[in-house]
């Protein structure tokens, strides 16, 4: 069934450049969501349905929790997070969209170029699978480190996972199934307790804009007694 | 048997104190009964490590103990318990100091959550033999940990949690991609992420130095070493000092656990790659370290400049193949450690601050506080009879003249910024700190548990330069 996989692949691949151009939040969290629910489905669709009969038990336990957790659960906090802290758009990135296509369209270049000249992919694997998990990787960190809402980058941080999880399951890691729980129940307590640091920066300073935390550094002008000031 | 309920008893704490509703008392009982029981759990380890053996296959090949983990999990084990028996003093303290703010801070019951759920996630990473299950273990102490760091809820702690969980979350995220390399690297022989399975069979060097690069990455940013350490500063000096004590002592031991266990299982033809980029991340630390301990107008936040210099040593010395000596490097920083955050946090509350600068004189008003501090702060730079002297003599005579001479001119450095700055805050005449006389007596207290610290640290100094010294090891 490597066709269907390659499909996916593919998916993965427009979702993460349409990724980096969006600049509504909401935007952003459907496609993240869209991630998810093709990173849930992709092990089966790994599946060697002609030589290996149905998927066993495993399999089809991971793929379900996969795509409750990553397609619906954790897009559903995102969405709530939103709403509260009522932010509709990325208005000023620190690098522009069209820049930002560019960067991660010629990262993602290199990273095919180098791995089908030099890449070992194992047997049955697609050969899409290394390549397209490094731009989703690439992509993620681009997202975190060039956004300035906290809402974003943790958008660029599940991407940055489910990159992670597409090489795993591409590359036909063996994790076993309890270490794939627990990597996926790690990601969900992450975005909740990030959904929750959210809740208080935006009640705290009334904005979620990361770049303006800057208040902690070696160089501390203003010496004040400890107490921190709350800028708006 | 004994490691699962190491783990699933500060669990079974955890949801005892959830149910426990708002009884205060009821919640400190229990964080030292686990804290307590933990210990024990530990020491019949090293006792009766048969009685470990009695859980079926499938379990022990996910946790077991060795040499390594058991004397990590003893570290764990005794800073946990030492700062459970301050926290339960100190907490109380802060809420009538702060008394107007009180009902700010992070209620008690969730700092309890935090803290035995931190353990919890600390014992499964030192006792687990499989790589991806290290990996979720590690994850689970930056999330348990998180909420600790914003318990004063002003924007500067929020901050520094943010800057915590994003940048720790990003570089565990690439441990997992190593992690990930690694079961590659052994994917000839099925090997997974089993520890003990890749230690035996044969892995694929390229494979295995990309796995240890992104591995290094990743566990080295929860270390603290650089160029990775840009949240240790921020968290270690905007979370209380009881959380500081775990964090820099437990689960920068647990992290550098996790660099070691990938060691162990690296091919003969990639291990001298690996080594030498070890030494040259724990050379950086160290120098980066010096450098930012000289000009720190912070006293929290030159703690944890500190702590990352003496990871930048772990790692050295480990990489010189000094196992032993690494493992009693870290023993002693953590509970030097355990000192120092412990009387940082009593000199904070005393004089409102935690300025360099703003403090003078604190033999004058809090002398036990202050006697107790300069002298931890001589030991960790390693001024005899401390035993990081053995340790830092030893890495320095292992060394060789070159490297040894660059690291005993950083250490130098350090030991020139540190000292610099406790004899300014120490000495002189007192301004800045106004404090009434009960507080003072109360403050004075809680010296108890960082000066019994601070003599065990002394004796097992002098015992062991004189077992040294008795039969000429060196």
């Amino acid at each position: 069934m490597t066709d269907i996989s390659e499909i996916i692949l593919s998916a993965l691949l427009l979702i993460d450049l349409a990724l980096v151009v969006s600049s509504r939040m909401l935007h952003c969290i459907k496609l993240a969501a869209m991630h998810g629910l093709l990173i849930g489905v992709f092990p089966l669709a790994m599946w060697d349905f002609s030589n290996g009969g149905m998927p066993h038990f495993g399999v089809w336990f991971v793929a379900s929790v996969g795509v409750l957790l990553k397609g619906l659960l954790l897009p559903g906090l995102l969405r709530h997070a939103m709403d509260h802290a009522k932010v509709k758009r990325e208005l000023e990135p620190l690098v522009g969209y069209v820049e930002s296509l560019g960067i991660v369209l010629t990262l993602s270049a290199l990273a095919f170029y180098f791995w089908i000249r030099g890449g070992v992919t194992p047997t049955g694997s697609p050969l899409l699978a290394a390549p397209v998990a490094f731009t989703t990787m690439i992509a993620g960190i681009f997202i975190i480190i060039a956004r300035r809402k906290a809402l974003t980058q943790v958008v660029g941080f599940l991407i940055f996972e489910n990159g992670i999880t597409v090489f795993g399951l591409g590359m036909a890691v063996e994790c076993g199934l309890l270490v794939e729980l627990g990597i996926m129940l790690d990601v969900l307590v992450l975005v909740f307790v990030m959904g929750i640091a959210m809740f208080h920066i935006n009640r705290e300073f009334s904005h979620i804009n990361t770049d303006e935390l800057t208040h902690l550094n070696e160089i501390d002008e203003n010496d004040d007694s400890g107490e921190s000031e709350v800028r708006i | 048997m004994i490691t699962l309920f190491l783990i699933l008893l500060p669990l079974a704490g955890l949801l005892a104190v959830w149910c426990s509703g708002n009884s205060l008392k009821l919640q400190a009982a229990l964080l030292n009964i686990g804290a307590a029981l933990h210990c024990i759990g530990v020491a019949l380890l090293w006792i009766k490590p048969e009685w470990d053996n009695t859980l079926p296959a499938n379990i022990t090949v996910l946790i077991g103990q060795d040499v390594l983990s058991r004397t990590v999990l003893t570290t764990i084990s005794v800073l946990f318990l030492l700062s459970s028996l301050q926290t339960v003093k100190y907490f109380p303290m802060v809420r009538k100091h702060f008394a107007m703010r009180a009902e700010k801070f992070l209620s008690p019951q969730l700092v309890v959550i935090c803290l035995l759920g931190f353990l919890s996630s600390m014992t499964l990473v030192a006792s687990s033999r499989n790589f991806g299950l290290l990996w979720v273990a590690m994850e689970a102490t930056t999330l348990a940990s998180a909420p600790l760091i914003i318990f004063n809820r002003n924007g500067d702690s929020l901050e520094a949690m943010w800057k915590y969980i994003l940048i720790c979350s990003v570089g565990i995220g690439f441990a997992l991609f190593g992690t990930m390399l690694l079961a590659i690297s052994g994917q000839a022989t099925h090997a997974g992420m089993d520890m003990a399975l890749l230690g035996m069979s044969k892995l694929d060097p390229m494979w295995f130095k990309a796995a240890f690069v992104f591995m290094l990455a990743g566990y080295g940013t929860k270390m603290g070493l650089a160029p990775f350490h840009s949240w240790m500063p921020d968290a270690y000096s905007e979370a209380p000092g009881v959380l500081s004590v775990l964090s820099s002592g437990a689960l920068l031991a647990c992290s550098f656990l996790g660099v070691a266990r990938v060691l162990e299982v690296a091919p003969a033809e990639a291990a001298a790659f690996c080594r030498q980029l070890m030494m040259a991340l724990g050379l950086l630390s160290l120098a980066l370290a010096a450098f930012f301990i000289i000009r720190q107008q912070d006293y929290k936040r030159m703690l944890a400049y500190s702590s990352m210099e003496h990871m930048g040593l772990t790692a050295l010395l480990w990489a010189l193949d000094l196992q032993t000596v690494a493992l009693l490097h870290i023993i002693v920083h953590a509970l030097l450690k355990v000192v120092l955050f412990m009387t940082a946090d009593n000199i904070q509350l005393a004089c409102g601050t935690q300025k360099i600068n703003s403090i003078s004189g604190l033999l004058g008003v809090i002398r036990r506080n202050g006697i107790i501090y300069l002298i931890a702060v001589l030991m960790l730079c390693g001024m005899p009879p401390s035993p990081l002297f053995i340790t830092e003599m030893y890495l320095v005579a292992k060394a060789g003249p070159i490297l040894g001479a660059v690291i005993l001119l950083l250490l130098f450095v350090v030991f020139a910024g540190m000292t610099y700055h406790v004899m300014r805050m120490t000495m002189g005449r007192n301004h800045g700190c106004v404090i009434d006389g009960k507080e003072i007596g109360d403050l004075e207290k809680l010296t108890v548990i960082p000066g019994g610290v601070l003599s065990v640290c002394t004796v097992g100094g002098i015992l062991l330069i004189a077992a040294l010294a008795a039969f000429e090891f060196v």
